[in-house]
């Protein structure tokens, strides 16, 4: 029996999805020996002429990686879909924008502005901005569009699994791609990966205290982090009461809150929203009947950058999408 | 010039303001009730703003008067962190408005809403459309 084609492709992001595939080591062997790998551009030497020359469907999975911010990603994305049975949307860029997304508080103007014009280690005396289209003694010079606006993997194409993280871990990768080689998979649109909070696996839960009361927001550094206490009792904000579990705790393990990567929690449409209702929540908490108004609004506007922290691994994906320019 | 009709979305407490007579007192949209304003997550604020809505009124107990004792208080600062960011989103906090009445007060109830509905005509449609999206 022919082996099941794979394919790896990747788009906005920074290389850390193509490094979680290394990352399992020797089951990376183990995996290259069941399936047949056709597409991979970051490790093989596979042009797009070859995926085009496919028939429609003939790659059993295509994982792919980042978020779609050029004109070249959706058209690559958009030949991937055609030639695969199915396509995961791999790690926290292609599953819910990721940090790229992020560039949705921006629009093309205001982002070249700043990276050519404006840095100050850029040297740009005539303003030379990227072009679409420029021609040169020996002809035409082409770069892809820059959207304005970042979209997720499933906003540009039809997706039928999500693997979440920044990146997704060995484990769930693994089970993942056992879980397509054995046809044991879930329903279509499943995120594979647990369904509860990081909270729940938390490694710190037991120091939660029963009434979570927070009365001065601190970002890490300003504190010395206690790495046997939960950081939300320390003040300082951790995403995991609203972020899926599965990530294996690595960020708390090392001392650092939870960011967020793996998304809402099952269930949960948008993720930045039920972050901010959870830390409004606990501002105060303990002496809300006594604070005066000015003293809530200080609270308030003690919590640093409340759409980035909400939103950091998932604007592009949640219900508001960008900024209003 | 001709002022923009405008969609609001009321979610008010069902101990505050909103009893059944009261379920038109919103002419422009719908009044949505729950048992508490606490119970108004955020997330509602931002389906009723994607879903067509210009503006989003919370109506809730005074804060002290809550019938759940603590309500109001996580109301205010949920809808005020959420006011910081709308603002963050290129999105007027105007368009968020959160209204203390005490129980029946129907002609209050219905002059917030007239007060609410004339600013956000003022303001015009919420921004839906986003900018080049491939």
């Amino acid at each position: 029996m022919a082996k099941p084609k794979v394919a790896f492709y990747w788009c906005a992001s920074c290389g850390g999805c193509e490094e979680a595939v290394v990352d399992l080591n020797e089951n990376l062997l183990v995996v290259a020996d069941a399936v047949d790998i056709v597409f991979w551009p970051v490790a093989m030497d596979f042009k797009k002429r070859d995926v085009e020359a496919m028939q429609d469907g003939e790659i059993a999975v295509s994982f792919i990686n980042g978020a779609i911010r050029l004109e070249e990603q959706e058209e690559m994305v958009h030949l991937m879909r055609r030639k695969s049975g199915l396509v995961v949307a791999f790690g926290a860029c292609a599953h819910l924008g990721g940090i790229p997304g992020l560039g949705n508080f921006h629009d093309r103007k205001s982002i070249f502005d700043r990276q050519f014009l404006e840095a100050p280690t850029m040297v740009n005396p005539e303003g030379v901005l990227p072009q679409t289209s420029t021609m040169v003694d020996v002809g035409e010079l082409t770069l892809p569009a820059f959207f304005d606006t970042v979209q997720t993997l499933d906003q540009t194409i039809d997706v039928d699994y999500y693997l979440p993280g920044c990146p997704p871990p060995p484990d769930l990768i693994l089970n993942a791609v056992n879980a397509i080689l054995e046809g044991k998979l879930p329903a279509k649109g499943a995120v594979l990966a647990p369904t509860k909070a990081l909270c729940e696996t938390c490694p710190v839960r037991d120091s939660k205290p029963e009434k979570m009361a927070i009365r001065e927001v601190r970002r890490p550094w300003q504190v010395r982090m206690d790495p046997e206490k939960c950081f939300l009792s320390q003040g300082v904000i951790c995403m995991g009461p609203a972020t899926r579990s599965g990530c294996g705790e690595s960020c708390i393990r090392a001392n650092m809150p939870c960011r967020g990567c793996f998304g809402p929690v099952e269930g949960v449409e948008d993720q930045g929203a039920a972050a901010l209702a959870m830390v409004a929540s606990m501002l105060g908490l303990d002496a809300e009947e006594s604070l005066t108004e000015a003293q809530e609004a200080e609270l308030i506007n003690s919590v640093p950058d409340p759409a980035g922290t909400f939103y950091r691994f998932s604007l592009a994906g949640s219900l508001l999408r960008r900024k209003r320019l | 010039m001709n002022k923009y009709a405008p969609e609001i979305a009321v979610f008010a407490c069902n101990w505050s303001s909103a009893n059944d007579e009261q379920a038109d007192c919103n002419p422009y949209g719908p009044v949505v009730r729950t048992m508490c304003s606490a119970r108004v997550e955020p997330v509602f604020v931002l389906k009723a703003l994607m879903a067509g809505a210009d503006g989003v009124m919370v109506i809730g107990c005074n804060p002290g008067d809550c019938h759940y004792k603590r309500g109001s208080y996580k109301t205010f600062r949920r809808m005020a962190l959420l006011k910081r960011m709308l603002e963050q989103f290129g999105i007027a906090p105007e368009r968020l408005r959160v209204e203390w009445l005490p129980g029946e007060d129907h002609p209050g109830m219905q002059a917030a809403v007239e007060s609410f509905a004339e600013e956000i005509a003022w303001m015009g449609p919420f921004p839906r459309q986003l900018q080049q999206v491939a």
